[in-house]
């Protein structure tokens, strides 16, 4: 399959034709070059009647609750994280599917037939969707937790990567709507339990292959570890609580090489990953942070620093986080990083990244000084007050299609005790909505975007993703114990968008890693396609701009890994789905 | 456990001691054969067993102490405090001079909630061994349960002092102090219920509890009552930035200084708030924090990250190496330090600076590996 997508750069000159595209072979874009983006354009400051996100769970038929451990209170750490979910299109027709981890609880017995599971549901193309679990072989009980999504052997249908506390799985796509457990075959399966949490697919040395990177949390044996308020230490503000993860042995991450043959070969010593020690890993994603052309990887790391991997470009990478400005908080306090968003959210080319930590801490916003270093922003830009909530899942999304990204996050305090304790926190509680004000400024729309933000819950991973294709990004959310929630973006559409979809064909086949820049008169927005993320979780694997009142796209310029080479398209009409093909164009339009 | 465990040693040689002296034709090997059987059932877990074989010594020489309390002991092992108490009274009796029994008693009476008998056993157990802490520990707690606190805070306090780290003694003496605590607000309360000073102990115990926003509308409440005192006005103040209510606390801040310029703490708080957007009055207000109280190292570490947000790192590097002296185990330092090493290009300083913060990170961070596996967030 990989020698033949080789085989379509040879033929690219006659797959093109198109009179919006213009093919650059050459020269090489030069990645450290790109002059700083302009972005003259502001947002409306009156954007009219605001953007509401309704919860459509019930309708579409996602109805199953999961079962993640104690609902009143938790014995063990691993009842406490919970996890993430998916928005991914496995059946290749263009709309997305979901898919939802599971869990179990400590002291109940399951069979077959009531043993909560991980679920698939197919989109329906109405609103709705089909739970295909039992046909699809995604369905599994333990303690699923984290998921990423990526074409691993380049043949065209998105493979499955599961992390567990126990046995991670990668599900290979059998084209047909079902999937096999390759774990074993891929020399992914592991010799021991350990806690996977975040993971993302990355193609780190650009071999057009897709490599993994797997977070793993703490080590926790249940047989050791201390009771709530057993010894005096497993206490929160006096409340007897979960152990951990401060005093559990931290989890070493990995780094999977992928050999090309749909094998794995564990190089994480090899290429530094191990050199930080082990560290409470939750969340990663892979982005180039210093526009070198090569894929780094960030960690928020919960209770520690967290980790920015610096790609070299020979197969390893040097750990920078602290010199870059992204282990801590401004003023060196190690913090709790949950979950975490990356997006250029001022427009200068340059991605910055928002991460969320724990109650009575802020989150940050690391924006990116442009020289692969970072400055925590997040109080000059508005987001930076203390959090009375545990905040998780996050991303960078334009929500109002305004042109400029936006910031939205999921919250919910990790221990259900803290309900009766009467201290001031509450296990659930509402999402967070930040619109960007296009001055390096947010404003907090949380009390303006609806009872899908307002309604309380105790959230922990979040997709996002525009399920039913109407142009606006929508919002999948895993609530603890508790169905998820489809928060339906309504009103995001008024403004105008364009999304993208696309294919490598040098590179990996989903194209992770490959750049777009949007430009719309002089305000050029710019995103990667990117896998992880969130926290534990899988977003739309699509790229989506929000246009504001524009209707042209005056350009579209795709940058593909391995070659650099940048391919740009002009003229593009508004409101539409294109998928371009590398080094063959634009394939395929698709209204809503 | 530990009592229990220093108990059943004594009623070891209690128990051969009472059968060599008893004189009688073998039974001291009966009573030694029995106590053995019993011993190996309760390491078994067996504890009905190892009853039965003190019953049977008892029942055999009723007049064995050891044995009483062996079996009130055990008793008290399987929660049944009201079987337990007739033994060990009855290994009281047969020697008074045994104080293992009397302990035993004080902590049955102490499970069943009657605080005034358990006083009294404690009491006679430390006459007979004064220097037993377990015994006095339960004794304080007791007075407690009997609001003698002044008299529970003797106790505690001599515990402390004879093992600081002994964590059972602290979480007595903290709830000894909470007890006195709510006792002289009820007294307050009594004497003068409009006043403003009930507002600023509850604020105070807020403050314990971490719970900040209720601390600030405390403080505001003593405010109404009392305006413009400089010690209130800073702990409302205060309350409102640890509430991360930053606009609020700042202008809080203010009003303190205007009240007293002199506040050296008002000052460098207010420019921790100031270095959030604006790095020129941060630098303002550290230095005037500084000229009142020249060695504050947190003044001092605000001084420095104002300065390096000015770009003056040199400048910044002298103030941030001060604080690192004076307080040598605030990471923070070390890693604003890095950054000021950075901002000059020189980068084996910032790798140094770096090293002693994670460093630092790592020794604040340690948790003695016996509590390895228990510590939340």
């Amino acid at each position: 399959m990989t020698h033949s997508r080789r085989g379509l750069l040879g033929s690219a000159a006659l797959a093109l034709g198109s009179g919006l595209l213009e093919y650059l072979t050459a020269p090489l874009w030069k990645w450290r070059a790109t002059p700083i983006l302009k972005a003259a354009t502001r947002p409306d400051p009156d954007p009219g009647p605001p953007v509401t996100f309704v919860d459509v769970a019930q309708e579409a038929g996602l109805t199953t609750p999961n079962v993640w451990g104690g609902v009143k209170t938790k014995r063990y750490l691993v009842e406490v994280k919970g996890s993430g979910l998916a928005f991914f299109d496995y059946d290749n027709d263009g709309w997305l599917d979901i898919y939802l981890t599971n869990g179990i609880r400590f002291g109940e017995t399951y069979t077959p037939q009531n043993a909560p599971s991980s679920h698939l549901y197919r989109n329906n193309r109405d609103g709705t969707f089909t739970d295909v679990t039992a046909r699809s072989g995604l369905g599994r009980t333990g303690w699923g937790t984290g998921v990423s999504v990526g074409d691993y052997d380049n043949d065209g249908w998105d493979d499955l990567f599961c992390t567990y506390w126990g046995q991670n799985v990668l599900f290979h796509n059998n084209h047909d709507g079902t999937f096999t457990d390759v774990t074993v075959k891929a020399r992914l399966h592991q010799d021991r339990v350990r806690w996977g949490a975040g993971c993302t697919w990355l193609d780190y040395d650009l071999d057009g292959f897709l490599d993994l990177f797997v977070c793993n949390y703490v080590e926790l044996d249940i047989d050791r570890v201390a009771l709530p308020g057993q010894k005096g230490y497993c206490q929160w503000k006096s409340v007897a609580v979960a152990c951990g993860p401060q005093g559990l042995p931290g989890g070493l991450n990995i780094l999977y090489h992928n050999n090309g043959d749909g094998t794995f070969t564990d190089v994480s010593a090899k290429a530094g990953i191990l050199k930080p020690g082990p560290r409470p890993s939750l969340s990663a994603v892979s982005y180039d942070f210093d526009n070198d052309g090569w894929p780094d990887i960030y960690v928020a790391v919960d209770s520690n620093g967290s980790l920015l991997f610096k790609n070299k470009h020979d197969g390893t990478f040097d750990e920078i986080g602290l010199q870059a400005g992204v282990a801590c908080s401004d003023d060196g306090h190690q913090q709790a990083g949950m979950g975490l968003g990356v997006g250029d959210y001022d427009c200068d080319g340059w991605f910055d990244i928002f991460k969320t930590n724990f109650e009575g801490d802020a989150c940050n916003l690391y924006r990116c000084n442009r020289d692969g270093t970072f400055t925590d922003a997040a109080y000059a830009a508005g987001v930076g007050a203390l959090c009375p909530y545990v905040n998780w899942g996050a991303g960078f999304i334009d929500y109002d299609n305004d042109g400029w990204p936006d910031i939205f996050y999921v919250t919910g305090h990790a221990y259900p005790e803290v309900d009766d304790a009467k201290i001031g926190s509450v296990y659930k509680s509402p999402r967070k909505v930040y619109r960007n004000l296009g001055n390096g400024k947010f404003q907090d729309t949380s009390a303006l975007t609806g009872p899908g933000i307002s309604h309380p819950f105790s959230s922990r991973g979040c997709a996002f993703g525009d399920f039913d294709n109407d142009g606006d990004i929508d919002v999948l959310v895993f609530n603890m114990n508790d169905v998820p929630s489809l928060l339906r973006n309504d009103g995001g559409n008024r403004n105008n968008w364009i999304k993208l979809k696309l294919i490598g064909t040098k590179c990996n086949r989903t194209a992770i890693g490959a750049r777009v820049l949007v430009t719309v008169g002089n305000h050029t927005q710019m995103d990667e396609v990117h896998s992880g993320g969130s926290i534990m979780s899988q977003s739309d694997l699509r790229l989506h701009f929000g246009l504001g009142p524009a209707k042209v796209v005056d350009t579209v310029e795709v940058r593909w890994p391995i070659t650099h080479k940048a391919e740009k398209f002009t003229g593009i009409e508004a409101n539409q789905i294109l998928t371009i093909e590398e080094a063959a164009g634009i394939k395929k339009k698709q209204k809503p | 456990m530990k009592l229990d465990r220093s108990i059943a040693a004594l009623l070891a040689l209690a128990l051969t001691g009472a059968a060599a002296r008893s004189g009688a034709q073998n039974p001291g090997d009966r009573i030694k054969a029995l106590d053995a059987e019993a011993r190996a059932a309760e390491s078994q877990g067996q504890l009905e067993v190892a009853i039965q074989k003190y019953q049977a010594i008892v029942n055999l020489y009723p007049r064995l102490p050891a044995a009483y309390n062996n079996l009130g002991r055990l008793f008290y092992q399987q929660g049944r405090f009201h079987n337990a108490i007739e033994p060990l009274k009855r290994a009281a009796e047969l020697d008074p001079n045994l104080e293992a029994p009397h302990a035993q008693l004080g902590f049955c009476f102490f499970q069943l909630g009657d605080f005034a008998s358990s006083r009294r056993e404690f009491e006679s157990a430390l006459k007979l061994s004064p220097n037993d802490a377990v015994a006095k520990l339960f004794l304080a707690r007791s007075l407690l349960e009997l609001r003698d606190v002044k008299g529970a805070v003797k106790l505690l306090d001599q515990l402390r002092e004879a093992d600081p780290a002994n964590v059972e003694v602290l979480f007595s003496l903290g709830w000894a102090y909470a007890d006195l605590s709510v006792s002289t607000l009820g007294a307050i309360q009594q004497v003068d219920p409009g006043s403003y000073l009930i507002d600023v102990l509850q604020g105070k115990y807020a403050e314990v509890k971490q719970a900040y926003p209720e601390a600030a509308e405390h403080y505001k409440s003593a405010l109404a009552k009392s305006p413009n005192q400089p010690d209130l006005c800073y702990d409302y103040a205060h309350a409102l930035w640890a509430s991360g209510d930053f606009p609020a606390a700042m202008q809080q801040y203010r009003h303190v200084l205007e009240l007293n310029p002199d506040d050296y703490r008002a000052s460098w708080e207010a420019a921790r708030i100031a270095l959030l957007d604006n790095p020129q009055e941060a630098l303002r207000l550290a230095t005037q924090s500084l000229e009142v109280k020249p060695d504050t190292a947190e003044a001092l570490t605000i001084r420095g990250r104002a300065l390096l947000a000015l770009g003056k790192p040199s400048e910044a590097i002298r103030d941030l190496k001060k604080s690192s002296e004076l307080d040598q185990n605030n990471a923070a330092n070390y890693f604003q330090l890095a950054r000021a090493y950075r901002q000059l290009g020189r980068t084996e300083e910032a790798n140094a600076a770096t090293a002693d913060y994670e460093r630092v990170q790592r020794k604040t961070h340690a948790i003695p590996a016996e509590d390895v596996q228990a510590s939340p967030h």
